[in-house]
């Protein structure tokens, strides 16, 4: 190269090199590295005129004197040893300025007659370079902190090999690993994929440079060393370098094995019921919001003989008796109104067995957020079997209770007989006991009366004797009998209430009932007030006692047949909890109203009305 | 001394004894019998009674169908009938066929002797 030089090369045109190179260029002679040469590029790095050839560097750019130049020239000119720099920084004063450089620089030692007589200076600026390569680093780095804090689990593989490069703490804890894993293969961190998809998925990414994108798949990953099943929906994304290669792979993940097995238990539950109302051997169906049905199950099927798809649209008032399907629509729209279950006795046709088979339908609304119905759930329950049996009971109990009381009005006359006959003879003592023994046969005589009524009430065959009568005048005569019998006080508090139209006899009984049970309900107490006075359009009744009174969820349930409020106190008194349920029957038969109201330990109300008649000259 | 002549008609031997006891305790003049056949017979036969105290039913028979026979009869229509049954509901049924009274089973003895003393006064 010198050869060539000295061959070839003249010094004008070295000297024109020297000038026009685009790299600053400059040589510093002697110790204080005095510039005896600097090309018009490194002035400009510089900031200076050629008026500073022939000043020392340092007197030139005092600015470098704590910087690192000096020390690497006086370096070079001691030791003869070319020193290179990389993107070194090099603060320099511009017009007052001080402003940062990157240089690329070559320092040589100037070497004269083998001796070193000053340092040639070779530099680039790359300023421009190493600031895009910086905010590239901060780009890169923020894009990471991004990566890093993102709810997605995300992980970019390098290479073949899929060296896990980057992996955020989502990633890193899907994987069960620590930050360890970083830097290593990733078959190599999960030795449980082998025999999974995913290596084979990424390096088919990493050959055709095609995505991969999946949801909700499944992962066994070890886990606290435990083996457990995931799921995620993830992509492959291959990373390109600028000539399309693929060099990496970012992963994306999200964890959604709680979406994915709470809708396995949806499903399951589904199915569950589905099973569970395939099962069962009611008739079960579920309707849309506008009552249309939208499942049933095979025994709706069969016993409609119908084919699946052809029951959405069936015409039930076909198969369900008309007067019941009058019924059954007043009431499904009453619940639909309120929102509320509701329960009717229905008949439907049973076309194989040619006659109507009695049902129990039940349905209850299913409501959205917004607390509109979205669907019904219903059964019909055949009760066609209980419904004879019940009617079989009616009629037996009606039998045995006539029946019982042909015996008893014989011993009741044998009973008065002999009351009469030694009372005759002046046997007081034994006819005391005889007209014990008819007491006895008439409490026997009302327990039956109850049970005939009770069997009539359910088969309908209770008739109401209906009259005009003066309702305060029937109130008084009726507590008058009452009082002959008891020693408990009746305080009768009594208005003109009014004329009514009902059974007189069956009035009287709901009264004697109501008077009964105060009196019976309350032995420590001796009086009871029997109140009748004029409410609105009514006549109203009511008997107050001091008794043992009841909890408020049993008030409802007074009025039901068989009931009888349960308790420590209420299990010593007698009686077949009847009493209040004919009472209530006669009463709404009545078109009128029965309720109670109670206190515990206090007592209890309870009230009747009666609809006033319009025909006041009865 | 009421020596009024009562005829009961009932298909239960118990109760036609003991209201036969009561009654004649009473002083009433009491006959009885358990059937249709036996009651059309005596009427036929014997000396009208001032009252009947009928069964509505009778073994295999409506009592209210004998009271529309006896109600039809010119020589036994005005002869009151009292109809008794175990079947409180059915007084109205029991007017209906002519009765003059209707009794619930079982009774008190005082029902049965007002009633007897009010229809045959």
């Amino acid at each position: 190269m010198n050869k060539l030089l000295q061959n070839a090369i003249s010094l004008e045109a070295l000297t024109s090199l020297f000038s026009q190179a685009p790299v600053g260029l400059a040589i510093l002679m002697g110790k204080e590295h005095i510039i005896a040469n600097a090309n018009q590029q490194i002035l400009e790095y510089w900031g200076k005129g050629d008026h500073v050839i022939g000043l020392p560097v340092i007197e030139a750019l005092p600015e470098i004197a704590n910087q690192e130049f000096p020390g690497v020239l006086k370096s070079v000119f001691e030791t003869g040893e070319t020193i290179k720099g990389n993107k070194v920084k090099a603060l320099l004063e511009k017009d007052g300025v001080m402003l940062t450089y990157y240089f690329d620089f070559i320092y040589s030692a100037v070497i004269t007659d083998k001796k070193i007589t000053g340092v040639s200076v070779v530099a680039i600026n790359v300023t421009d370079q190493v600031l895009n390569e910086l905010k590239l680093q901060e780009r890169e780095l923020r894009f990471k902190e991004i990566l890093e804090i993102s709810d997605y689990s995300i992980a970019i593989y390098r290479g073949e090999d899929m060296i896990i490069e980057f992996a955020n703490d989502a990633m890193i804890n899907t994987w069960g690993k620590g930050h360890t894993v970083i830097g290593k293969k990733l078959e190599d961190t999960l030795p449980e994929i082998k025999g999974q998809p995913f290596i084979g998925l990424l390096k088919n990414v990493f050959k055709t440079g095609e995505p991969y994108i999946t949801t909700e798949e499944k992962a066994d990953l070890v886990i606290d060393g435990t083996l457990q099943t995931f799921y995620y929906s993830f992509a492959y994304r291959p990373i390109k370098d600028v000539h399309g290669n693929v060099e990496g792979i970012l992963n994306l993940a999200l964890n959604v094995t709680e979406l994915v097995q709470a809708r396995m238990i949806a499903q399951n539950t589904v199915k569950e019921y589905r099973d569970l109302a395939e099962a069962m051997p009611q008739i079960v169906w579920t309707t849309d919001e506008n009552n249309k049905i939208k499942y049933f199950n095979e025994n709706m099927r069969k016993f409609l003989n119908l084919e699946m798809d052809a029951i959405s649209d069936y015409d039930f008032s076909k198969v369900i008796h008309a007067t019941d399907y009058i019924n059954l629509k007043r009431t499904w729209d009453k619940a639909t109104l309120e929102k509320k279950l509701f329960e009717l006795e229905c008949r439907f046709f049973d076309a194989e067995n040619d006659k109507y088979i009695w049902f129990l339908t039940r349905a209850t609304p299913v409501l959205d957020d917004r607390g509109q119905i979205k669907q019904w759930i219903g059964t019909c329950t055949n009760i066609d079997e209980f419904k004879s049996l019940a009617a079989q009971k009616d009629t037996f109990l009606g039998i045995a209770s006539h029946e019982l009381k042909t015996p008893l009005t014989s011993l009741k006359l044998y009973a008065q007989v002999l009351e009469r006959m030694l009372r005759k003879t002046g046997d007081e003592t034994n006819a005391e006991f005889a007209k014990k023994m008819d007491a006895q046969i008439v409490k026997l005589t009302a327990l039956i009366n109850d049970l005939l009524d009770v069997t009539k009430i359910n088969s309908g065959k209770i008739h109401l004797n209906k009259e005009y009568f003066d309702f305060d005048k029937l109130v008084a005569e009726t507590v008058e009998e009452q009082q002959m019998s008891t020693s408990c006080e009746i305080d009768l508090q009594i208005e003109d209430a009014g004329i009514v139209f009902a059974d007189r006899n069956r009035i009287s009984q709901v009264i004697v009932n109501l008077i009964s049970n105060a009196i019976k309900y309350s032995p420590r107490s001796k009086q009871i007030i029997v109140k009748v006075m004029q409410a609105e359009n009514n006549v109203k009744f009511s008997c107050q006692d001091f008794g043992i009174g009841m909890p408020l969820d049993k008030m409802n349930r007074v009025f039901e047949q068989y009931y009888r409020v349960s308790g420590v106190e209420q299990t010593t008194f007698p009686g077949l909890g009847l009493g209040l349920y004919i009472s209530a029957q006669i009463v709404e038969r009545s078109e009128g109203k029965i309720w109670v109201e109670s206190v515990l330990e206090e007592g209890s109300t309870f009230y009747f009305s009666l609809p006033l008649s319009q025909n006041e000259n009865i | 001394m009421n020596s009024k002549k009562v005829v009961i008609v009932d298909d239960d031997n118990a109760i036609l004894d003991s209201l036969k006891l009561m009654l004649h305790f009473e002083g009433f003049d009491v006959s009885t019998f358990c059937c249709r056949a036996e009651i059309i017979k005596f009427m036929e036969d014997s000396e009208k009674p001032h009252i009947i105290v009928l069964d509505m039913w009778l073994s295999g028979e409506d009592g209210r169908e004998i009271c529309r026979e006896l109600k039809k009869n010119t020589e036994t229509k005005d002869i009151p009938v009292i109809i008794m049954s175990a079947s409180r509901g059915l007084n109205l049924s029991a007017l209906e066929c002519g009765a003059n009274a209707f009794i619930a089973k079982p009774f008190e003895i005082d029902e049965i002797v007002k009633t007897l003393h009010h229809l045959t006064a």
